[in-house]
């Protein structure tokens, strides 16, 4: 019986086949490399077996396509399936080499395996070996796709985080760039105010000297205009209080020359004593406008300084040589920042708590950019009227500077992540920046070899902790 | 007696006040001058105007202050009966469009004056809104008519006069 005979290799069955179908009147064919041999869509009625040579499948894609899909060698049938079923061929087949192929119509295989048991024990056992041949290769392409599946999806996630990190990096290159145009723009303000104001400062020198001797030395003129110029400031409360006193020691005055007059100490008002129980209106309103030349020109020094200590803080907040390390003093950091931050600062009671500390060498824009960062989180975090507190120490080894608000504290969860740029806890959007203030705060310690943490504190609100390296 | 007429002028800056105050003080004879470095102080003001039964005719306030500001004091103002009909000068640096937009529909603000301004503008503005608060008001305009900007001081009389007819 056929089925007791041992499997033959598949070379053995090529020839015992070929010597079969010799009997069925086949022979076998040799076709040139490019010869077509089933067309995909059209049905089929032989079935290839390949002797010699590589034939190639070609499958059409939805554009109109030929896809190359498999090599096949000796020992493949072409066609098995729109042989064996009539539909249509469902690749397309040419011969890749010059072939030599055994082709079986319809009717030589139906005789074949009428006539002779061994003829469909060949073709049998070639069918089965091409099937668990294709079914072999469906499973390494699965595996294969699965493989490259898994490599494609690392490659999309490793895209993925490499976009994020660009974003990132542009979005702090902006930020960088951003604090930089407004430090340029600062330090060409600043130095633009700074010359008025220096000539302003000259003048009132001038007026401040020269003044006195306008007037007769030791008259009331001239003592009048020196007890202006050393007037302390009334608050509204006192000026009140004062004019009331001065409503009933001369109820004769009217409310606006009361006004003037209460911003006087008791010497002035001695000066003037005699004019005023004389009734000479005249004489006091006069001598009191001398008074009020002193008192407006001590308020115009003031002012003044108060200019110049600003242009001072703006420019040495701003300027170009901060960007480089050197022996720096965090007050003076934290007091230049506080300037330039006063117009937010004032809404709030603000207590400084400052050690003496130790020289620093580090960078002091910078530490500025830190300190001015943490302040102004602590501002938005912060209800207006309440306790914002710079806290400053040392040790052997570090300095700290620590911000401490009275807000709605950090969220224990993101006390770590709140150092990752994008991670906010601000709310309202528009009115914040690109969440990257801590991020850039916490490099830029790094970049110090420093360290910038975030806690809670008991009862309320957030401290934040920037140590620095003493070396 | 004519009734007395107040003006409040609230600043947290001294010198600002200094310079409000010196500004308006050729009115103070006829409308008394308060002055507060605070909303808070501006309260206790007007707590006392309330007490001493003095009418409130113009305040003039700073936006940015330390504590409460100055738009939330100007709408607290215009929510009660007393202080509703004074008229309302927000006189600023830094109010922003929100702020500003506020005080405007809130608090029925009457001008709005940004700082630095021009020489004598403050006191012509305050002089405007206490002629149109005594129209309000329907006083007499007698007593007050040497401090009133001079066309509406004329149409003044001329409306009261009508009235007598």
């Amino acid at each position: 019986m056929p089925d007791e005979l041992p499997d033959l290799t598949t070379t053995e069955a090529l020839e015992h086949l070929v010597r079969r179908a010799r009997g069925l009147g086949r022979e076998p064919e040799h076709l040139p490399a490019g010869t077509p041999l089933l067309h995909e869509g059209r049905i089929n009625r032989s079935l290839y077996i390949l002797l010699e040579g590589t034939a190639r499948q070609y499958k059409s894609d939805f554009r109109g396509g030929a896809i190359p899909v498999d090599f096949l060698g000796p020992g493949s049938l072409l066609g098995i399936l729109s042989f064996w079923t009539g539909q249509p061929a469902f690749t397309e087949s040419v011969a890749y080499t010059d072939l030599t192929v055994l082709r079986l119509d319809r009717d030589d295989f139906d005789r074949g395996v009428a006539r002779d048991p061994e003829f469909t024990r060949l073709t049998q056992q070639l069918f089965v070996s091409n099937l668990s041949d294709r079914y072999r290769r469906v499973v390494g392409l699965n595996l294969e796709v699965a493989g490259l599946t898994r490599e494609l999806e690392q490659e999309r996630n490793a895209l993925q985080d490499a976009i994020a990190d660009l974003r990132e990096t542009r979005n702090q290159l902006i930020h960088q760039e951003k604090l930089a145009v407004m430090g340029q723009l600062l330090a060409g303000i600043a130095h633009e105010i700074n010359n008025p104001s220096a000539a302003l400062m000259k003048s009132l020198e001038l007026v401040t000297r020269e003044m006195p001797n306008l007037f007769e030395e030791g008259s009331p003129e001239q003592r009048l205009f020196s007890a202006g110029f050393s007037a302390p400031y009334l608050s509204s409360e006192e000026s009140r209080e004062r004019m009331g006193e001065l409503q009933q020691r001369y109820p004769a005055l009217g409310r606006s020359l009361c006004r003037r007059l209460s911003r006087m100490n008791e010497e002035s008002l001695n000066v003037l004593d005699p004019d005023l129980r004389k009734g000479k209106l005249e004489t006091v309103a006069r001598r009191t406008g001398i008074f009020e030349i002193g008192t407006a020109l001590h308020g115009m020094t003031v002012a003044e300084e108060r200019i110049r200590r600003l242009v001072r803080s703006v420019k040495s907040y701003s300027r170009e040589e901060n960007q480089e390390s050197c022996s720096t003093h965090l007050e003076e950091c934290i007091r230049d920042t506080l300037t330039v931050l006063n117009h937010r600062l004032k809404h709030y009671n603000l207590r400084l708590e400052l050690a003496d500390l130790p020289a620093l060498h580090c960078c002091p824009g910078e530490i500025n950019q830190i300190i001015t960062n943490l302040l102004t989180n602590a501002c938005d975090a912060t209800e207006p009227g309440r306790t914002i507190t710079i806290r400053t120490g040392a040790s052997e080894e570090w300095v700290r500077v620590e911000v401490q608000d009275e807000g709605h504290g950090i969220p224990e969860e993101l006390l770590e992540s709140i150092f990752e740029s994008t991670v906010t806890t601000k709310s309202g959007g528009a009115d914040f920046g690109l969440g990257l203030g801590l991020a850039i705060s916490r490099e830029l310690a790094q970049k110090h070899q420093g360290t910038l943490t975030a806690s809670n504190v008991p009862g309320g609100g957030a401290l934040f902790r920037l140590e620095l390296p003493l070396w | 007696m004519s009734e007395t007429i107040s003006i409040l002028c609230v600043d947290d800056e001294p010198d600002v006040l200094d310079v409000v105050v010196r500004e308006l003080a050729s009115l103070e004879d006829t409308f008394p001058l308060e002055t507060a470095g605070s909303a808070a102080e501006a309260r206790e003001c007007l707590d006392r105007l309330r007490r001493d039964g003095t009418g409130l005719g113009v305040i003039v306030c700073d936006h940015i202050m330390p504590g409460e500001n100055g738009v939330d004091l100007l709408v607290a103002m215009a929510g009660d009966e007393q202080w509703r009909i004074t008229r309302k000068v927000l006189l600023t640096g830094q109010a922003g469009l929100e702020a500003t937009v506020r005080a405007i529909n809130r608090a029925e603000l009457a001008h709005y004056i940004a700082k630095p301004w021009e020489n004598r503008e403050l006191l012509h503005v305050v002089r405007r809104q206490l002629g149109l608060y005594i129209a309000a008001r329907g006083l007499d305009p007698l007593p007050y008519l040497r401090h009133l900007e001079p066309g509406q001081a004329a149409a003044l009389l001329r409306h009261m006069s009508d009235a007598d007819r």
